[in-house]
């Protein structure tokens, strides 16, 4: 009597315990092949455009990816920009323009071969205004480094720090080699997790660098408090510096996605806000934004003979 | 004839036409032109068949200054073959040969909520023609009884969900999403009081027990002034007195739940109550299972599932003008997972050399509690007054704990235990006062205040405790509470303006703040409403409302939980405000056949989505920063079509609809809305088979929902690399579309001691269709010769509900 309960139970629970999954043929939902931008606009610097042509997911692998012919534009306050093109790897092509100061709104359209006219545009930010760094150990013992800027009130800004660190390795008499790389969240906390007690920055990658991201309007009292390790071993020298970025909206929005697609286990199923698909590039894909950087100075943190200091101020 | 009654329910407004008819002086009166004059001195409508000839001449003469209504009635109707019968203030016309008296059939007046006592039910056809509000459906306790029991239990949001113009999101996730709304802007009144969480086990069974419910009022549109507080609809019901004369009841026993259902008279005839509890089976079922599945996989496994909810009523009549109910509703809904797994390593002794345990728990409850108290009191046969008093309790909590050990040697060298719960409360105490004033013929005029005081107070609360070889390496709590308490006044006023027998209008204004924090927002809300009949069997509709809803269901994530917190607007959110217009033509064709088309425009502004770091729940304490504020707008045509005769009722349902959303920080154009579902068809049958059986059968269609997905893609750097993927737009993979057929069996049969046994036998998506709970796009090798990458994207989804047969036996004594 009792297996015949357990078999009736089970049978009951079949139908509400069966999971199925299955493919499904992607709706084109009239998906065409479009413009790609792909671009990080530096303030006073030579930046490149990279445009390439994107399929359809359904197409990929039988679509003719080449781009025959374009035509393209690139506007500086709403003049006319000279553009010098040429091809890149992968059948794209490389747009490059002249340098670009704080404060230059740029719009971009770019037209090929029958696809939709890709327009973007972005403003191209300020300097990262003036600053102190201060180190600091917290209570749990993790390196941290807390930025106290002046923030406008008036306008929204986007922020963003990377710390690159050098390590220098005595191998022998008189030789030596260095090792650079970022800063990187303490162990752990680079992915959120249901735990609250944790450490989440908002990182993303540029450049070869971790980069740590947020908008003035996530810090109320003008600080952003940063903790990091670094992977590397000991060494005989260890040296950081930071890159100060100030991000216009678009790029920081295009990064904050990149963020949560990385780090969100929900945004692949559709159970999440679809921050994570943010674009600015109008009837095509990809991005087109700008930042402007500065740099600080290398500063020595630890040799043989200088350890670790709190409360350092640089 | 006998067996089916075209509905027709006139009122005879019209002054001028009464007029008009007094005046003519020589001209011999019909019938219906004294019919006009009844009702415009005595207040009364009446009911009747429209095979009834009224357009007859009459010679009575009739004085109602002087005479009393019956005297009217009797000389109006000597001689014509037409009895009448007075109920309350309608009179019921029959022929004398006519075995039966229309009952069953639509009351339908210029306003929607009067009703006969409970032998007269309302019924289905021409409704949505004589009401002036658009957007507007009125649902019954019989046509929830005759209805369709999913699950083979009768169900409110169900049955809401099958209207056009409803899109109900994710299975088993699912919701109301109404014109374009997000699901949390739906106003769901249990007799007047707010409920914030309306679902029990997933969206499967609403928290309305039809057993107690006597109407419901669904407003998609051209919203009364005398509702407010959410965006997108009103769904107002009511639950039964109990009865003053007898003791009767019911109780059904299905696969799923149990059902009770009792009332009576306390006092005959002075004092009733009416009391309703259900409760779910399937801890009974899922406990023991789990404990097997348990069993055979060697593990620890258990899960437990149940809910159960109760309401109340006593009623108590000080006289014919003045009467005092008591209502109690309770429900509460807990789930309850274990899971516990680990695995041991044993040297050649057999002794453990290493091992690794891992228990997990989940605890998920719910539940609202609401009381409250009305007077109901007649100043004057003309004006009437309801008072109300409530408390509103909605609690919920999300608990999850994990134990991990590992160890060597038998000995647990290292464990780390994470706790965490989310705890959400919001009460809500509250008065109001609404009064009812028919001055004239021709005005109907509703007023009233209200007051409402909430506390919201969600918590967080979370400990981490680690050991190494017993000695606590790592001890941390953290709790995070949030209390904001509001105030929320409101007053109205709405007139129901009769022009003329082809002309009414709604007219309202409501006028409402939120006292929040050291902020206070407020604003009027225009509502009007007209409707004009071309013919006796067609009218044209328009109406135009805003809404605004002052708080806000907090979630960071699309699953729908119904343990997410409410937060009210505060200094930096502000309330969400919508505006609707919607129009239609309303018509009862040839035939039996209703037709209806209905379209609306609707903008959203203020409406909120997470964008913070991720987690499964928000932060409690930094809500505001983690919510962005953003506009919604929607647009649409509905139509219904209805065919009824005395056995069989088909109705075709269908919605073209737009819906989209604008928050810049996820795309700065429009883009879809995830639920919006471009087209829904709903084709519902029933079918009496003899006098014990009933059919139903009902197809539901819409196109799938979206969600984001890569859309495009680059050639890859190399053959046989992954090549960068983008996305278009948020929202921009329409999933594959949903279908799913229900059918039921009704089988009614008399005991022996002549009670009503009913025998429900309904299945769930008969056909079996597996529809997405989750998709994605996955991406397989392919080497084919036409790939020249050697891989390929597709559209992968999970579903999980297959078919569900069911079955319920109800006894009704």
């Amino acid at each position: 009597m009792k297996a015949i309960y357990n078999k009736l139970l089970i049978l009951l629970l079949i139908p509400a315990l069966t999971g199925c999954r299955y493919s499904f043929e992607i709706p084109d939902n009239g998906l065409e092949p479009c413009i790609c931008l792909m671009s990080y606009i530096c303030a006073d610097s030579l930046s490149n455009v990279n445009v390439y042509k994107a399929v359809p997911v359904q197409m990929s692998g039988r679509a003719d990816m080449t781009i025959e012919s374009a035509s393209y534009s690139l506007k500086r306050n709403g003049k006319e920009t000279e553009v010098t093109s040429r091809d890149i790897e992968n059948y794209g092509i490389s747009l490059s323009g002249e340098r670009f100061k704080e404060g230059d709104r740029l719009e971009l359209t770019f037209s090929a071969d029958g696809m939709d006219m890709a327009t973007a545009s972005t403003t191209v930010p300020g300097k990262f205004p003036d600053y102190t760094a201060e180190r600091y150990v917290d209570e749990n013992g993790t390196d941290c480094l807390r930025f106290t800027y002046d923030d406008n009130k008036e306008t929204d800004d986007y922020y963003a720090v990377a710390v690159e660190i050098r390590n220098k390795f005595i191998t022998g008499e008189n030789e030596f080699w260095y090792s650079n790389d970022s800063a990187l969240p303490p162990i752990g906390h680079n992915e959120l997790s249901i735990n609250q007690f944790s450490y989440a920055p908002i990182i993303s990658r540029l450049n070869g660098l971790t980069l740590y991201i947020w908008a003035d309007a996530d810090e109320e009292d003008n600080t952003y408090d940063l903790k990091y390790y670094t992977t590397m071993g000991s060494s005989s020298e260890r040296s950081i510096r930071f890159h100060l970025y100030k991000l216009s909206k678009e790029m920081y929005h295009h990064l904050y996605a990149d963020y949560d697609a990385a780090y969100n286990p929900f945004a692949y199923i559709g159970f999440s806000s679809p921050s994570f698909a943010y674009t600015n590039v109008m009837k095509g894909c990809g991005y087109f934004c700008a930042y402007s950087v500065r740099h600080s100075d290398w500063t020595i943190i630890s040799t043989e003979e200088n350890e670790w200091k709190e409360d350092y101020i640089y | 004839m006998k067996l089916f009654y075209k509905i027709t329910v006139l009122l005879l407004l019209m002054v001028v036409s009464g007029a008009e008819a007094v005046g003519r002086g020589k001209e011999e009166p019909t019938v219906r032109e004294q019919m006009e004059i009844i009702h415009l001195h005595f207040d009364v409508n009446f009911i009747y068949d429209s095979s009834i000839s009224l357009d007859i001449p009459s010679n009575a003469h009739i004085n109602p200054e002087r005479q009393t209504l019956e005297e009217c009635l009797a000389a109006v109707f000597k001689g014509t073959g037409i009895e009448w019968e007075v109920q309350k203030k309608y009179i019921v016309l029959t022929y004398k040969d006519q075995k039966r008296k229309p009952k069953d059939y639509t009351i339908f007046i210029e306003e929607q909520h009067d009703t006969l006592n409970e032998s007269i039910v309302t019924g289905l056809i021409a409704k949505e023609l004589n009401t002036t509000q658009t957007g507007f459906k009125k649902i019954d306790k019989k046509q929830f009884d005759l209805g369709f029991a999913v699950l083979s239990s009768p169900d409110v949001i169900k049955t809401l969900q099958q209207q056009p113009g409803v899109a109900t999101g994710t299975e088993l996730l699912s919701g109301m999403y109404v014109r374009g709304g997000d699901g949390s802007d739906n106003l769901y009144l249990l007799d007047g009081v707010p409920l914030y969480q309306v679902s029990h086990l997933l969206g499967l069974f609403s928290s309305f027990n039809t057993d107690l419910v006597e109407s419901l009022d669904f407003y998609k549109s051209g919203f009364p002034a005398r509702y407010g507080g959410r965006l997108s609809s009103v769904v107002d019901v009511k639950t039964r007195e109990g009865d003053y004369e007898e003791y009767h009841g019911l109780f059904s026993i299905g696969l799923l739940d149990g059902r009770f259902q009792f009332e009576g008279p306390i006092v005959k005839d002075r004092t009733s109550f009416n009391i309703g509890l259900r409760r779910s089976w399937l801890d009974v079922i899922t406990e023991p299972a789990s404990m097997i599945i348990s069993r055979q996989q060697k593990r620890d496994f258990r899960i437990k599932y149940a809910f159960w909810d109760l309401n109340a009523n006593i009623t108590h009549k000080f006289s014919d003008i003045s009467k005092l109910s008591f209502d109690l509703y309770g429900g509460r809904d807990a789930m309850k997972f274990i899971s516990g797994e680990g695995y041991e390593e044993h040297d050649f002794d057999d002794k453990v050399e290493k091992a690794y345990y891992n228990d997990a728990a989940i605890g998920i409850e719910w539940g609202n509690f609401v009381s409250q108290v009305n007077w109901d009191y007649k100043i004057a046969d003309n004006h009437e007054f309801n008072l109300k008093a409530y408390y509103s309790l909605y609690n919920s909590l999300f608990a999850f704990s994990e134990n991990m050990r590992e160890g060597a040697m038998e000995n647990i060298v290292t464990s780390t235990f994470k706790n965490g719960e989310n705890r959400s409360r919001t009460s809500d105490v509250g008065v109001k006062a609404d009064f009812s004033l028919r001055p004239t013929d021709g005005h109907h005029i509703r007023y009233g205040a209200a007051v409402q005081y909430h506390i919201y107070s969600p918590d967080y609360f979370s400990q981490i405790k680690a050991t190494l070889l017993g000695k606590t390496i790592v001890e941390q709590e953290l709790k995070e509470t949030e209390t904001r308490n509001t105030t929320e006044p409101a007053v109205y006023v709405e007139d129901e303006i009769v022009f003329s027998d082809r002309l009414t209008a709604n007219v309202g204004l409501r006028y409402a703040a939120i006292f929040t924090g050291d902020k206070t927002y407020h604003g009027l809300e225009p509502r009007a409403a007209v409707r004009f009949s071309c013919t006796d069997n067609t009218s044209l509709k328009l109406s135009y409302s805003e809404m605004v809803q002052n708080d806000h269901q907090i979630a960071s994530n699309y699953l729908q939980l119904p343990t997410n917190f409410w937060m009210p607007s505060t200094d930096k959110i502000a309330p969400s405000r919508s505006r609707q217009v919607s129009g239609g033509v309303y018509s009862n064709l040839p035939h039996n056949i209703r037709f209806s088309a209905e379209g609306y425009y609707k903008t959203m502004d203020n409406l909120l989505e997470f964008r913070g770091k991720w987690g499964f729940y928000p932060p409690v304490h930094l809500w505001e920063e983690t919510m962005i504020t953003g506009k919604g707008r929607s647009w649409g045509l509905e139509t219904e079509l209805e065919w009824a005769d005395e056995k069989t009722f088909l109705a075709a349902y269908y919605t073209l609809s737009w819906s989209q959303r604008y928050f810049e920080e996820f795309y700065p154009e429009w883009y879809s809305d995830r639920n919006e579902n471009r087209h829904k068809l709903t084709l519902t049958a029933t079918r009496k088979l003899g006098k014990k059986c009933e059919v139903y059968g009902s197809w539901n269609y819409h196109s799938g929902g979206h969600i984001t997905a890569e859309a495009h893609t680059l050639a890859p750097d190399e053959i046989g690399s992954w090549p960068d993927t983008f996305y278009s737009m948020p929202n921009n993979l329409r999933l594959p579309d949903y279908h799913r057929l229900d059918v039921g069996f009704n089988f009614r049969k008399t005991t022996k001691r002549g009670n009503e046994s009913v025998w429900n036998l309904s299945v769930y998506n008969a056909y079996c269709r597996v529809n997405p709970l989750l998709a994605y796009i996955g991406s397989d090798y392919n080497f084919t010769q036409d790939n020249l990458y050697g891989f390929e994207y597709i559209g992968e989804a999970f579903g999980l509900v297959p078919i569900l047969p069911s079955f319920s036996y109800t006894l009704k004594f």
